[in-house]
């Protein structure tokens, strides 16, 4: 009896949804397709693959060296995703902006500082947060007795990329560097890149008289003139299972490359290992003490934090180990990218790809002087600049392939609010300088009582647990002489403005540059290379 | 004989802290006497006018006392029942407590024992005056709980030498730090012996350089960010000890009135600072706990057990106050000495941490005779308790500022909330805050010198801009308007004590009677019926 009227009163359903859906229902659908076809095109931004991935990686493009799709390079920064994107995002802050002034009657300008403020806490909070989760963190070992273990037969072929320019004084300390390393000389392959017109280089690399396995391989004359286009470039005649890059200053632990194969035997999941750097000149001046400091808070500290959460990692330019294979999957480098190494990282990661932490030094100079510094924290921020732009033209996307919410959220803090962060802070700094000295009435309308109390304490808090955490890195690490001038750190942060606003500029008017930076003032100081 | 389960002694220690804070806290309240100091008032008003007043904010703490302690009140002042009753202070008390005895329950448990920290512990935590003190708002439970966690975790980082426990040393003393004057000494005090624990032991001075930077960054952030405070606020970094209501000021006062005879005398201070010791602890823990500390002092010189030097500064607290009170920058009064009251005597308390871990060592150390010795301890704590001797509960009461004393400050207060009907009432806060608590009225409805602006317009026309004026004999109203003279001719003088007069503005509608009962009033007196009279 049941089944008989349920079964009556599908059949009428049935009858009542024929005569509603021509009306009703089908001109919602007509509507449907009338959005997502036409009005939704124009949100490139959500529409996806663009039609330049449909060719996937291109191995044999000699024109510029660029494998990836042009979607995911900084070879053009601003695409129609970009503009749709920022129009979107711009309107969306207008119309909350004005709601907010509307419903609250809270002045804009005070709503933009307390935004100011929030992000400050957030990226703050972010960074403690990873920080504390990285205090069970534990680099990737490898014991000596394993080392032990290996045969010369086992070992795999590894790739050694060197990308030198003008670095004529430091060729004698790379070459004792590379020839220490131990491995079967059969099984590594030096690829030196250089520039064609780069005689000085080549002369001093063939006045050391290097070993048969080093090669040096002459870059085309094609643009961009750049590092991640000569690895590039050298990927292509690589012939190892695994690659390193070195740069021209660096001196690797000598058994980081066995260490590094035995890791990734262990880790089969890992598709690259960042090793721990930190600086041979770190007690040259001033600067480099602080920027040690950093190193050892970026390396010690905040970077286990990152791996252990499951978040994006920026790899380093140099002592990065890859698995070929999966480099090429990912396209290897974007030569057009300033910071190539961090642009790997994410799309590594985006693939599913992880990075491991592997407990074996690399030493490299830290740069002595603010003519060296700048320049070359300038390229690093605008790196971090191009890098968000590129893999924020789909942000859905992105979150979807990055891992979800959870590690979007990481980027961003991570990536794109290193920017903001330096940024914020140089202006809490003379915002808050200004106030304490002369409480000029502008600043007391654009921080209500309120406001200013939580912006003066998150401020002071801030600043203080961020060189805080500079101090323990560099206590854990022994340099026990070098504690003292972290208290200085402030000043170091507003270099880092200094050279985020120059990224800036730079971003605008010369975003391919690549401002080399000069090696070797330690030699013109007779600095040992004294390593920990 | 070895203890098998110190865990055991750690719970009955924490479950009998709660407990014995929760029946104490309950017999004070019961008895009114949890706000019967004038600083137990103060301290409250302080929180509240972060809250509540013409111009509420952050710098309603001020510059004399360390704003710690009222900050931590600030989630429960707003509430007028958590207000009035006092418990918006006693609950950090009462927390500090329970976390102060853990400490001591720890520190023991790492000089020597589980039992020597059981016996400290239970000394600590049923000592009738330290009952008192967790049971009212006044600050120094809190700083004894900062400075107990700063010392346990100096000694966990002396054992292991670990970052992680001298930083959170670090943080306890940051919060020591914003609490009380004494922990800016013992924090140079700890950056010391860090330094020279880690000289001896690891031999490295370049290790202990950098420790001491690990270490002195935190704990001397809180007087870093005071001076700061009273710069960005004041103008003056060192307010806090040269202003106008800081403590060489009311010093000062003292002093013209004769009532500092410990300045300039090393000798009187020591006394006054051994009899207010004496009044808190009792005969048997101070000699014991004397014994205990001489017997850690020849293991840390003879035995070289140098980890005993971080609960040693706990004694820095007694040297502290004997150079305060030589100084003229602070006053303690002992029945004992002239001029023969009490006042600041639970300054004391801070020394009774290292008696009670003392005196526990020594009990602990020879079990029968040591369990003779607590006992006694214990008796005579009883009998203090029983006969009317808890020093620090008699100062708030009968005590040169205590509540006896405030009396008409009361009495004045409870007749203004009787008879408050609106307006703005004008008063010099920091004389009479007791005035303003007892009244309930609102401190929006206060205009005092949190607000100086309107503050300063009150005073040179109180006609245009207030409804009340309370003045007290020689506080700064009582200067401004020569005792009430300048005032009469636009208000009544309604009210009047022995201290005390209380100022209504004159009606613009002449058609209402008003009549002054202030006997020193000059005004014509106008006929009132029953219903217009107060």
């Amino acid at each position: 009896m049941r089944y008989k009227l349920a079964r009556k009163t599908e059949n009428y359903m049935e009858k009542i949804l024929k005569i509603v859906r021509p009306v009703v229902i089908t001109p919602f659908e007509a509507i449907r397709r009338i959005f997502s076809v036409h009005v939704m095109r124009h949100f490139h931004f959500l529409n996806y693959p663009h039609h330049s991935e449909h060719r996937g990686h291109d191995f044999e493009n000699d024109r510029d060296f660029l494998f990836l799709p042009e979607i995911h390079s900084a070879k053009k920064h601003i695409h129609a995703e970009n503009i749709s994107f920022g129009i979107v995002f711009a309107v969306a802050a207008v119309a909350l902006l004005a709601l907010v002034q509307f419903v609250f009657q809270v002045s804009v300008l005070v709503v933009l500082s307390g935004l100011i403020v929030l992000l400050y806490v957030i990226f703050l909070g972010f960074k403690v947060w990873v920080v504390y989760a990285g205090r069970k963190h534990r680099f990737i070992e490898v014991s000596d007795r394993e080392l032990a273990k290996l045969t010369d037969e086992e070992l795999p072929m590894y790739t050694v990329f060197i990308p030198l320019l003008n670095e004529a004084e430091v060729v004698p300390q790379i070459m004792r560097a590379m020839t220490a390393i131990d491995y079967p000389k059969e099984k590594i392959e030096y690829i030196i890149t250089l520039e064609a017109y780069d005689h000085e280089t080549r002369k001093a690399i063939e006045d050391a008289k290097p070993p048969k396995n080093f090669r040096i391989l002459t870059l085309p004359d094609v643009r961009p003139k750049s590092k991640p286009k000569a690895l590039n470039v050298a990927f292509r005649e690589a012939k190892g299972e695994f690659i390193v890059i070195y740069d021209a200053e660096i001196i690797p632990d000598r058994n980081q490359l066995r260490k590094a194969y035995v890791a990734f035997k262990k880790n089969p999941h890992l598709g690259a290992m960042q090793t721990r750097l930190d600086h041979y000149n770190a007690s040259q001046n001033l600067l480099t003490k602080l920027f040690n400091a950093e190193f050892a808070f970026y390396y010690d500290l905040f970077l286990p934090g990152l791996e252990r959460m499951g978040f994006p990692v920026p790899l380093s330019g140099h002592s990065t180990h890859f698995r070929a294979e999966i480099l090429k999957t990912v396209g290897a480098w974007d030569p057009y990218n300033v910071t190539e190494d961090c642009d790997v990282g994410m799309r590594l990661h985006r693939q599913g790809y992880q990075t491991g932490i592997l407990n074996s030094m690399s030493y490299e100079e830290a740069t002595s002087s603010l003519g060296a510094w700048i320049p070359q924290r300038t390229r690093w921020m605008k790196g971090f600049i191009q890098t968000s732009v590129v893999h924020l033209r789909h942000p859905l996307r992105f979150k979807k392939e990055i891992g979800g919410w959870g590690n979007f959220a990481a980027f961003f803090c991570t990536i794109p609010g290193t920017i903001i962060l330096n940024l914020l802070n140089f202006l809490s700094w003379i915002t808050q300088l200004v106030w304490f000295f002369a409480h000029p009435e502008f600043i007391q309308r654009l921080y209500p009582p309120l406001l200013l109390y939580f912006a003066v304490a998150s401020f002071v808090a801030g600043s203080f647990i961020f060189m805080y955490m500079n101090l323990i890195a560099v206590y854990r690490r022994g340099r026990y002489h070098l504690v003292k001038y972290v208290l200085l750190t402030p000043a170091y942060w507003v270099l880092l403005a200094i050279a985020t606003l120059r990224a800036m500029v730079q971003f605008v008017s010369n975003p391919h540059a690549w401002e080399k930076t000069k090696h070797g003032s330690h030699l013109k100081q007779n600095v040992s290379v004294k390593t920990v | 004989m070895k203890i098998s389960n110190p865990r055991l002694i750690a719970k009955i220690v924490v479950i009998t802290a709660i407990a014995v804070s929760l029946v104490a806290t309950l017999v004070v309240m019961q008895r009114d006497l949890a706000n019967a100091s004038g600083d137990s008032v103060a301290r409250l008003n302080i929180a509240r006018r972060v809250v509540d007043g013409t111009e509420p904010g952050f710098s309603q703490l001020g510059y004399v006392w360390l704003p710690a302690p009222s900050v931590l009140m600030l989630p429960f002042v707003w509430i007028d029942a958590l207000y009035y009753s006092g418990l918006a202070g006693i609950f950090l008390s009462m927390i500090s407590f329970v976390l102060a005895s853990w400490f001591i329950y720890r520190i023991g448990e790492m000089i020597m024992d589980p039992v020597a920290g059981g016996i400290a512990a239970f000394l600590f935590m049923f000592n009738p005056n330290m009952l008192y003190v967790q049971a009212t708002p006044l600050s120094e439970m809190f700083y004894i709980a900062m400075i107990l966690g700063a010392v346990y975790y100096a000694l966990s980082w002396a054992k292991q030498l670990r970052d992680l426990d001298l930083i959170t040393s670090g943080i306890f003393f940051l919060f020591a730090t914003l609490s009380r004057y004494d922990a800016w000494v013992l924090a140079f005090g700890m950056i010391v012996m860090v330094g020279l624990y880690l000289s001896v032991t690891v031999r490295n001075w370049k290790r202990a350089e950098a420790t001491m930077i690990i270490f002195a960054t935190i704990a001397l952030l809180g007087p870093l960010l005071w001076f700061s405070w009273n710069y960005a606020i004041f103008g003056d970094p060192f307010y806090f000890a040269t202003g106008e209501y800081s403590s060489k000021y009311q010093q000062v006062s003292l002093a013209e009135a004769g009532l500092l005879p410990s300045a300039g005398n090393i000798e009187n201070a020591s006394l006054h600072v051994w009899y207010a010791t004496r009044l808190v602890s009792g005969w048997s823990l101070i000699v014991i706990g004397l014994i205990g500390t001489a017997l850690i002092t020849w293991n840390l010189v003879w035995k070289r057990q140098l980890r005993y030097l971080f609960v040693l500064l706990l004694g820095v607290h007694a040297a502290y106050y004997v150079f305060n009170l030589f100084g003229g920058n602070a006053v303690i009064f002992v029945p004992q000495l002239y001029p023969n009251l009490l006042f600041n005597v639970r300054y004391a308390l801070m020394v009774l941490p290292l008696l009670v871990l003392t005196a526990g060592y020594v009990a602990a150390r020879w079990r029968l005779f040591g369990a003779a010795l607590f006992a006694i301890m214990i008796a005579e704590y009883a009998a203090l308790a029983s006969t009317g001797h808890i020093a620090v509960l008699n100062e708030s009461v009968h005590g040169f500022a205590g509540s006896e004393v405030h009396e008409t400050r009361i009495a004045a207060g409870e007749w203004l909330g009787e008879h408050y009907d609106k307006g703005l009432i004008l008063v010099d806060v920091f004389q009479n805050d007791t005035v303003v608590f007892h009244s309930k009225v609102p401190f929006k409805n206060w205009v005092h010198v949190g607000d100086p602006k309107l503050y300063g317009a009150a005073l040179e026309e109180p006609e245009q801009i207030v409804d009340w004026v309370v003045l007290r004999r020689d506080d700064g109203i009582d200067e401004r308007f020569a005792g009430g003279v300048w005032l009469e001719q636009d208000f009544y003088c309604l009210y009047e004590n022995e201290d005390l007069k209380i100022y209504r503005v004159r009606p613009s509608d002449s058609s209402e009677n008003w009549i002054s009962h202030c006997g020193s009033s000059n005004q014509s007196v106008a006929s009132a019926t029953e219903s217009d009279a107060f």
